[in-house]
């Protein structure tokens, strides 16, 4: 190492920081396909990847502080407003050319309005935001679900309660009552403008139940004779994630199959594990698992595996949610059927049952952007208008949460059109229990569960000490 | 030199040492196949689709398609997240050295009981956890107005890495004979020159070393870089980190891609570098 | 323009001794100062002044980013004692460290020796080895999802060999999980560690084998009796290295892979600083975690510095 040497590094470091900033300034974001975490986050999968999706347009003449000012287009007489939007839908996720398409829309029509948003993991979108809150550099509007940490956000003052502009900006009663209430805090106060919707069925091959002649299960005992018949002409029975957080809702959704959602909450938000249907729903899961329903080494199998698994056609069923319906390769779309979970003997439910809720994404208005809105009102409003919405529904099978959404049948994802007709009850998520101090650790207990050996008993305790460690 | 070194050795061993090679050899390669087959797992992902990944890992690829590498680029636009990347290290590392090596030249060879303390509370440095240090530093590099702008890594890096460099080159330094300075004084010269036409030539293996082990941690940081930084100014890791863990859609052949792309110039510089690492280390046995 | 008066001692001047000596030492100091003051001023900023906060937010009741912090004293740090995980988190923290230490050092020393000798092919040996330190973590998840899954390459490779009855859910089961996470440190670690001792043993002038070779040693001898003990120094900072690796940064595989499970089998005290600061959103307490790795990290560093020179003397 001379000086010569060192002196050149510096100077191309130099230069590259200046090239950098500049190209940093003209980059136009590149949105990407963001993964997702448990819980219930669903995100439709990558279909056939779009055409690059239609990205905003550079940058603007007010940037940020940090990075060159380019001084293109002179300021005009009309000030330019940025709102910043941050999600987590990429182009590799169904809902990111909507996304996109509905930005570019939405900007044509307003010039004045520049839309500058931001793809994260979408695991990540809670930290970084709260972080940005802490320093009050957060986005102007946040799509992210309401599960975990964002269920803090209202009280805490990241985000804004939007009681008010719902009905201001003439929505109220625009969405369904679902939709609303499943935003709705204890207190009253709407947390976020609800947006994305989603049904959580089980996936039943019915070309492997007309091989081994048997019916889709409507009760759980004829469940477990369907598995043993499944098993011996060579089928996996029912496959499942256990070991991570998606198979969680499985095991969720066979306990509260005994309970009311009432018995549901005192177990899933209290932690109270003595409710009797709890214990039944517990024991009934265990006994299916002891009775061969569940594929070998359930407990080891993470989402990625269970999906290809289920999707090469030799296992007799699944849980998948909305998010898989574009996953599903076409040859086997004829054989699949949706439906519920068969009912256990002495279930408070009529039907099969499944989950669906609104939580799994929201329009969250910060502080920053209440500054903006002008610039929000106009925003929501296009995005809310029942044909932007159409385009989530048709081209990512969402689940709208509005009244009345014109779509056309013909476009419909098959799955999604089934999943409109289902002969289904729906469960309370456990989302809306789960304590944001349980939820991230609860897929330990349910991945123990999944596993052959462990006693009904010992789930219940580990359930119990979960709860009482994160009181 | 170190050639006619090796030969001679090898003129001289015996039987036994002939045991010792062939022991040598075969663990060598069994521990580098069980390395290149891994790395072979990910390179032949990349052109297949999940089903093939999951059901014949280790299968050779039907056809060798370029689609993922150029779908991991469109999606996360990874040669710009490299670019981002390798600005951040190279000015990390620059920042780094100028303020490591004079600490550790003074904490190596001046004789102050100032010097304890100080490499003690470089030490403590160490014991960090990252985490813990997240949040004040957000709100510093925001306060400062250098949020999103990857000169806020290049600040904040050698923070974390001066701890190590400081150590080892501090380490390396104490290593070279008292007899260098004296000789030096004696001739008239200052700390700088001393510091400068001196101890920088011998420590240049101490100084490899720091660069390489320091690359690493820069290179592959996470944490920081996604607080610090938005979608324009990603860093290497976080666009591979959007890439992948979509626990509702994985799809491994992009990730591979991903990941390869973003492992390339590393390898480069490693490969390319291989011969002057280490005759930086051989110059550095060579006594004065 | 000052000459380091502290490598000779120049001329006297006209002062007493006691004066001079004085005078000495302020100027070393000064310098000393100078040199060591960008470094310092930097660490200070970015690392000792959020340090301070790890210890006074381990003092707090904090549940999330943006919620408020309460002061409860060292009431987190009583909560070790009732908290039923930390045992486990300890357990499981020392089996990663002795053996991702003890399975880790010996062999890339041993590999380091091996690849200083330069036989033919030695430096490819040596690319290799270094690979797996330049992988990203983003890499090392996909393969080693790829190796542990229950129809993984392990398992595979083990069905090809006839070995069927080995097969496991490697990260599915208790019993192997941990090993499962180890195994992964101890992969990378023995190539990386193995070029960092080879690049140290290069520096071994030959003088030192010449006159054990002429006595007819072998390498084996060698390599214990000279180059050994002439790497004391290194090799303790190779093990600090790797401890402080290990109790932190190995957390990283474990997020990504078990997530602490199943079970409890792969918490450990990095992770576990993860999860209740990140997932279980109880930072005040994760910072009392920090703070207890901090002070056993202290404990046992001072420890091998200890154990390494006097071994060296």
């Amino acid at each position: 190492m001379n000086k010569k040497s060192v002196f050149i590094v510096m100077a191309l470091l130099v230069i590259a920081s200046m090239v950098l900033s500049a190209c940093a300034g003209a980059q136009a974001t590149t949105p990407a396909p963001v993964p997702t975490q448990p819980p219930a986050q669903p995100t439709t999968p990558p279909t056939a990847v779009p055409a690059k999706p239609t990205t905003p347009p550079p940058a603007p003449p007010t940037t940020p502080p940090t990075k060159a000012p380019v001084p293109t287009q002179a300021p005009t007489a009309v000030e330019k407003t940025i709102l910043n939007i941050t999600h987590n839908w990429g182009p590799d996720d169904a809902k990111g050319a909507p996304l996109q398409s509905i930005f570019a829309d939405f900007m044509k029509a307003n010039p004045d309005i520049t839309i500058k948003d931001q793809v994260q993991v979408d695991a990540d979108i809670p930290l970084k935001v709260e972080t940005a809150s802490a320093a009050k550099q957060e986005p102007d509007l946040v799509f992210v679900q309401r599960v975990g940490s964002p269920l803090t956000w209202t009280d805490s003052g990241i985000a804004l309660p939007v009681n008010d502009l719902i009905k201001q900006w003439g929505l109220d009663g625009n969405f369904t009552d679902v939709a609303i209430e499943n935003f709705t805090q204890a207190d009253g106060k709407i947390q976020a403008f609800p947006l994305e919707g989603y049904t959580w069925p089980i996936w039943w091959n019915t070309k492997i139940l007309k091989a081994i002649g048997a019916e889709i299960p409507t009760t759980t005992d004829q469940l477990i004779e369907v598995a043993k018949k499944a098993r011996a002409a060579g089928y996996g029975p029912v496959i499942a994630s256990g070991a991570d957080g998606m198979g969680q809702y499985l095991f969720t959704l066979i306990v509260q199959s005994m309970m009311t959602d009432a018995e549901a909450a005192k177990a899933f938000r209290d932690g109270d594990w003595t409710v009797p249907s709890a214990i039944a729903g517990v024991e009934l899961f265990t006994k299916l698992r002891d009775a061969g329903v569940f594929v070998n080494g359930v407990q080891g199998i993470d989402f990625a595996a269970g999906n290809t698994k289920f999707f090469e056609g030799k296992t007799l069923a699944s849980h998948f949610g909305a998010w898989s319906f574009g996953d599903a390769p076409k040859e086997l779309l004829p054989d699949l059927q949706l439906g519920g979970f068969p009912l256990p003997a002495g279930s408070p439910h009529k039907l099969p049952v499944i989950y669906s809720a609104f939580t799994a994404k929201g329009i969250w208005l910060t502080p920053n952007g209440a500054t903006k809105q002008d610039a929000v009102k106009k925003f929501i409003q296009f995005i809310y208008k029942p044909e932007m919405i159409a385009r989530f529904v048709e081209q990512a099978g969402m689940t709208p949460p509005l009244k009345d959404v014109p779509t056309d049948p013909a476009k419909l994802n098959p799955l999604f059109a089934q999943s409109l007709k289902m002969d289904t009850e729906v469960a309370k998520t456990p989302d809306f229990f789960l304590p944001a101090k349980v939820q991230p650790n609860f897929a330990t207990v349910s991945q123990e569960a999944f596993t052959p050996g462990t006693t009904a008993k010992k789930i219940l305790a580990d359930l119990t000490a979960l709860y009482e460690a994160n009181k | 030199m170190i050639n006619a070194w090796a030969a001679h050795v090898n003129q001289k061993m015996r039987n036994g040492s002939t045991f010792f090679v062939a022991g040598g050899y075969f663990f060598s390669i069994i521990y580098a196949l069980i390395i290149i087959i891994p790395l072979y797992f990910v390179v032949i992902s990349a052109f297949k689709n999940n089903a093939e990944i999951i059901r014949t890992p280790l299968s050779f690829p039907a056809s060798l398609d370029f689609k993922k590498f150029i779908q991991a680029q469109a999606n996360v636009n990874l040669l710009h997240a490299i670019m981002v990347s390798t600005f951040v290290t190279i000015g990390a590392e620059v920042v780094t050295l100028l303020l490591a090596f004079p600490a550790a030249y003074a904490v190596a060879r001046i004789h102050t009981r100032l010097a304890v303390v100080v490499e003690a509370l470089f030490a403590i440095g160490f014991l960090i956890p990252g985490l813990a240090i997240l949040m004040p530093i957000y709100l510093m590099t925001a306060k400062a107005g250098l949020l999103y702008h990857p000169i806020a890594l290049v600040i904040i890096y050698p923070a974390f890495n001066l701890p190590l460099s400081m150590i080892l080159l501090a380490g390396f330094m104490r290593r070279l004979p008292r007899e260098l300075e004296e000789s030096a004084v004696m001739d008239g010269a200052n700390v700088l020159q001393i510091i400068y036409y001196i101890f920088l030539p011998l420590s240049t293996p101490g100084i490899i070393t720091v660069l390489v082990l320091n690359f690493i941690n820069i290179w592959n940081e996470y944490l920081f870089a996604l607080i610090l930084m938005d979608s324009d100014n990603r860093t290497v890791q976080l666009a591979t980190a959007l890439l992948r863990a979509n626990q509702r859609s994985v799809d491994y052949g992009l990730i591979a891609a991903g990941v390869l792309m973003s492992m390339i110039p590393v390898f480069i510089v490693f490969i390319l570098f291989q011969e002057k690492i280490m005759n930086g280390m051989l110059a550095g046995a060579i006594k004065e | 323009m000052a000459n380091i008066e502290s490598a000779i001692p120049a001329t006297r001047k006209n002062v007493s001794n006691v004066e001079y000596h004085r005078r000495v030492a302020r100027r070393r100091r000064v310098i000393f100062l100078l040199l060591v003051s960008p470094a310092l001023l930097w660490f200070l900023a970015f690392m000792l002044w959020p340090l301070l906060n790890m210890f006074i937010i381990s003092t707090k009741n904090w549940d999330g980013l943006a919620l408020p912090q309460k002061f409860i004293f060292l009431d987190n740090f009583i909560r070790f004692f009732k908290d039923a995980n930390i045992p486990v988190a300890l357990r499981n923290t020392g089996i990663h460290l002795v053996v991702g230490i003890l399975g880790v050092i010996p062999f890339a020393f041993m590999f380091g020796f091996f690849l200083s000798l330069r036989k033919p092919g030695y430096r490819i040996f040596r690319t290799i080895f270094f690979v797996p330190a330049m992988i990203s973590v983003a890499a090392m998840a996909m393969i080693f999802l790829g190796l542990y899954r229950p129809e993984g390459m392990l398992n595979s490779f083990l069905n090809t060999f006839g070995l069927s009855s080995l097969t496991r859910l490697w990260l599915a089961d208790q019993s192997t999980a941990l090993g499962a996470i180890i195994a992964i440190d101890i992969w990378s670690g023995i190539g990386f560690y193995s070029v960092l001792f080879f690049a140290a043993l290069t520096n071994i002038p030959e003088e030192l084998y010449e006159a054990a070779r002429l006595d007819g040693a072998e390498y084996w001898t060698l390599m214990w009796k000279i180059a050994f003990p002439l790497m004391l120094d290194f090799i303790g900072v190779v093990i600090i290295l790797q401890f402080l690796y290990i109790l932190s940064g190995a957390a990283q595989n474990v997020i990504l892979l078990t997530q602490g499970g199943p079970g409890k089998a792969t918490l450990t005290l990095g992770y576990y600083l993860y999860n209740q600061a990140f997932l279980t959103q109880r930072l005040g307490y994760s910072q009392a975690i920090a703070v207890l790795i901090f002070f056993v990290g202290i404990a046992v560093i001072l420890m091998i510095r200890r154990i390494s020179s006097r071994l060296s003397n």
